[in-house]
């Protein structure tokens, strides 16, 4: 039996989820059939990306027969309020979902798509317009980043959990910052099947961001999803982490190429973290 | 049940009316395509309009923009297919699909 216990805040940022990651590499790397239980108890804060990420472990150990079993932090209020909106509390403890509208309930809770479809962005579009009166253009950034990731995911990354989608609004920053976590075969695995060269995994992630380079394997697929997801990013001066087996690439308004960065313990699959203003950048 | 609009000089295509969220989108391209194509084919103008769509991704516009120019070639795409765009990043996501994919068909 594992045991992790890990007492510290996981915000939106690089290097607190790549802590998080590395912290918990033992439960990752386990055998099915193996139990192991993750203690959060004494953590501070955590954001959507942490969520979609515990979420993905939980499932995929649910997957495997181990049996996994998670402690959620029930200190300060807000976070124990923040897990039970995300739909943690209801995934790990089987408790009721709130409520969507709840005045105080500012996200979208995880969401498990295995169908590529042109709608799986209407939740956290729903969730900005109780807000923000979201303009058609920026609508259509939202839209085209979330279903570009999902149904890459849904294409090509063979996830046993499908693709979780979690998402939460930030009042005073007018930012969404949106999940789709996965733990499928990783973009280097299946680009790398096509272009040798892509079996290097920070090479892999060069090449969906440079755009046109494919793993060919359904009629639509052309390479166009990760660098059309980077422009709505860049459009909408946001951020973006894309973490996939052993590398991640990181981006923000304004950087020419994203940062490329090899990873001793990465993700086993796909993890893209991604952040958009909603005020219309044209206005 | 898919409807057409008879306009005076060409047919009108609502895309949105071939997208179903438990279907694959590309099933949806390919039947929007086909749509478009039969048209062409009787000798008509089509006018095909996404304006009613929002955050559809490349996929789609991947299958479709293939699917249409493999049936039809070039000279019948550009002569005898419009396309209508609600918005000017769904356009730009568009583009560059019909750009990848005219690469693939010089």
């Amino acid at each position: 039996m594992i045991r992790i216990e890990y007492a510290d805040s996981v915000n939106d940022t690089w290097p607190e989820l790549c802590r998080f990651i590395e912290t918990v590499q033992p439960i990752l790397s386990l055998e099915a059939r193996k139990p192991w239980s993750l203690d959060l108890r004494g953590c501070t804060y955590l954001g959507p990306d942490a969520a979609a990420l515990i979420a993905a472990m939980y499932l995929r150990g649910e997957t495997l027969g181990q049996h996994p079993r998670i402690e959620l932090p029930k200190r300060p209020a807000q976070l124990d309020a923040f897990c039970d909106f995300i739909g943690l509390k209801h995934l790990i403890h089987k408790t009721k979902l709130p409520t969507p509208s709840d005045p105080k309930n500012n996200t979208v809770e995880i969401h498990r798509h295995y169908q590529p479809t042109h709608i799986a962005h209407r939740r956290v579009a729903a969730l900005i317009h109780r807000y923000f009166d979201l303009s058609e253009e920026v609508e259509e950034s939202l839209g085209v980043a979330v279903n570009e990731v999902v149904g890459n995911v849904c294409y090509h990354a063979q996830s046993p959990i499908g693709a979780l989608v979690a998402a939460r609004y930030m009042v005073s920053s007018k930012e969404i910052r949106v999940s789709v976590v996965d733990m499928g075969l990783g973009i280097s695995s299946t680009l790398g099947v096509k272009h040798p060269e892509a079996r290097i995994p920070t090479k892999a992630l060069e090449m969906v961001f440079q755009g046109r380079y494919s793993a060919g394997s359904t009629k639509g697929n052309r390479g166009l999803g990760i660098s059309n997801l980077a422009g709505q990013v860049e459009r909408c001066r946001g951020s973006l982490i894309l973490v996939s087996s052993d590398a991640v690439a990181t981006t923000w308004a304004g950087a020419s190429t994203p940062r490329l960065q090899a990873l001793q313990s990465g993700w086993p699959g796909t993890a893209v973290f991604f952040t958009l203003r909603v005020e219309d950048p044209d206005d | 049940m898919i409807e057409t609009i008879t306009m005076s000089d060409r047919i009108a295509i609502n895309a949105s009316e071939y997208l179903d969220p438990q279907r694959d989108v590309i099933d949806a391209a390919v039947r929007l395509a086909n749509a478009g194509i039969t048209h062409v084919k009787a000798g008509a103008a089509v006018l095909i309009s996404f304006v009613s769509l929002r955050g559809v991704s490349s996929t789609f516009f991947n299958a479709l923009f293939a699917t249409l120019l493999n049936e039809l070639g070039r000279e019948q795409f550009d002569v005898f297919l419009d396309f209508e765009f609600g918005n000017k990043v769904q356009e730009q996501v568009a583009q560059r699909s019909l750009d990848t994919i005219l690469g693939e068909n010089p």
